[in-house]
């Protein structure tokens, strides 16, 4: 048991990224233990979103290796990288939905187009789970494009919960939400962490969300993670680069309110 | 001084991008089959795409194909005359229509209608990373996308074909009885007597190859399309031109095959 224990559910190692001339990752380390709830900050820019796509390998990388459970994602044959993204629920940062599908059938989509679930039952599960995230069923007969931002950004998240992932990848979830919502993205969160299980990882500008939904923090800078801590220690973390992100979070106005 | 540049430097470069293409288009057409051999089967998608490329594409097919025949029986007509061979003109009128230009101007127009709207949907799916959520999905997007469409590709384009010719022989028996002075029963009669198997096979085989080509290019181009909206653009175009260059191409090839001796 001490085994799979210490066996890291999520682990980057090395990771580097070019494009062109242009290194993005340099080298960067990311661990995840079973069940642990990592927050990624960074600034604009800095290759948050490119690391993710890496680590699913969306995008090949120059040079690193990922680990889920042990076991290295790119020697996995297709059907085993098809069983690990099974595993997996993943929310873009542009939500991705598609377009030609109503949002229903978006949730729903790994249950019955590649899953062995029914229609009616796929219906119904994606009722509940949209429900979980505040759209009611009206919504869920709607097309993406015919629903706010705000709306289309909790279909997607309804979508990457919806199989009851291990691993957990979200690109932004609460940009572009009000406070309200973006607290219940945030419980929801929490929800999948606590009650599945779910390593997760999240890609997050927000430190209000970074507090309630992480129990770890690792800071994106320069292609490498240049802090990595217990979020208790995000305040007294000792780097200046985690100070600058932080403090220049609160001097602003981090709740989004309107400012001074 | 400065040195001259080597002359033949460009004409290298051109080579090897165009091989290079072709090479990653035959990966492409091979991951494709293989994805459309296996199972999962999308059949309700390949359905779908079926009305879309054939039902949608009757009008077009249609008017295409009857104005072609008309003014093939006009321009065979003036031709013919001159030899008084007039006789002739149903005859040319049927074997040219199902032999070349059925196929080769349904396919044409089809690939303007089909293989631009494939890329355009798959360049956008591409571009706002729709496919790579496809894929944490666990989906192929090769299998949900592609194979449904090279399936629908495939069987939409000889019935259109059929469709093209039966229209554009009506094209030409308007002309040629209306205009030309045809006996109505004469014309028909003539038009089935020089019409053999081999000449409508030969057309729906073309037809089925360009089909496949159509979706092909469509797929190919939207797939590798990156950039936004302008990158969308430039896939939409490289695909109905490469489709089209491809149709005439493989036009020629099968021509040959069938009837050179
Ligand atoms: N396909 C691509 N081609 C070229 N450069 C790219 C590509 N994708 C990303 N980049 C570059 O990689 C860098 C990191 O991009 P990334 O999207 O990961 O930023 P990010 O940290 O997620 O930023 P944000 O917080 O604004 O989402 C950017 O400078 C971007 O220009
Ligand atoms: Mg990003």
């Amino acid at each position: 048991m001490t085994g799979s224990a210490q066996t890291p559910a999520i682990e980057l190692r090395g990771l580097v990224k070019r494009f062109g001339g242009k290194t993005v990752l340099d080298g960067m380390d990311l661990t995840a233990m079973a069940g642990d709830s990592v927050a990624v900050i960074g600034a604009s820019g800095c290759g948050k979103s490119v690391s993710f796509k890496c680590a699913l390998g969306l995008l090949p990388m120059d040079a690193g290796s990922v680990r889920f459970a042990g076991t290295p994602r790119d020697e996995l044959p297709s059907s085993g990288s098809q069983a690990l993204m099974r595993r997996s629920g993943v929310l873009f940062q542009g939500n991705a939905l598609f377009d030609s599908l109503p949002i229903w059938e978006n949730v729903a989509f790994a249950l019955f187009h590649t899953g062995p679930m029914r229609r009616a039952e796929a219906y119904e599960l994606a009722i509940t789970k949209l429900a979980e995230v505040g759209l009611d069923e009206r919504a869920a007969n709607l097309y993406p494009p015919e629903l706010s931002g705000g709306m289309q950004k909790r279909a997607a998240i309804a979508r990457a919960v919806a199989a009851d992932p291990e691993f957990l990848f979200f690109d932004e979830p609460t940009s572009g939400l009000d406070p309200v919502t973006a607290a219940t993205i945030d419980r929801l969160i929490e929800d999948c962490v606590t009650r599945l299980r779910a390593t997760t990882v999240t890609i997050t500008h927000d430190l209000a969300s970074v507090r309630k939904i992480a129990n770890r923090v690792a800071m994106l800078h320069g292609g490498r993670i240049v802090w990595e801590g217990p979020v208790s220690e995000l305040d007294r973390s000792g780097s200046a680069h985690v100070e600058q992100f932080v403090r220049g979070r609160t001097d602003g106005s981090s709740t989004g309110g309107p400012p001074p | 001084m400065r040195s001259w540049p080597n002359p033949l430097a460009p004409i290298g470069r051109v080579v090897l991008e165009f091989l290079a293409a072709t090479g990653r288009v035959a990966l492409f057409t091979a991951e494709a089959l293989w994805a459309a051999a296996r199972p999962p089967y999308f059949m309700r998608h390949a359905g779908r795409q079926f009305l879309e490329i054939g039902y949608y594409s009757l009008p077009i097919v249609g008017l295409t194909a009857i104005f072609t025949g008309m003014v093939l029986a006009l321009q065979s007509y003036t031709g013919f005359s001159r030899f008084a061979a007039e006789s002739a003109i149903p005859s040319v009128l049927v074997v040219s229509l199902t032999r070349e230009l059925g196929p080769v101007l349904t396919a044409l127009m089809v690939a303007g209608r089909v293989s631009a709207s494939i890329a355009a949907e798959t360049g956008t799916m591409r571009v706002t990373e729709q496919i790579d959520a496809l894929v944490t999905l666990s989906a192929n997007p090769l299998q949900y996308l592609v194979a449904p469409r090279l399936i629908a590709g495939v069987l939409a384009l000889p019935p259109l074909v059929l469709v093209a010719d039966v229209i554009g022989t009506m094209g030409g028996f308007l002309i040629s009885v209306g205009k030309l002075g045809f006996e109505p029963g004469i014309f028909l009669n003539r038009c089935l007597e020089s019409l053999q198997t081999l000449d409508v096979v030969s057309g729906l085989v073309k037809a089925a190859v360009f089909g496949f080509l159509i979706v092909l290019m469509g797929s190919y181009h939207g797939f590798h399309s990156e950039g936004g909206a302008r990158g969308v653009g430039r896939a939409t175009t490289n695909a109905v031109m490469s489709a089209s260059a491809l149709i005439l191409i493989a036009n020629y090839l099968i021509t040959e095959a069938f009837f050179s001796r």
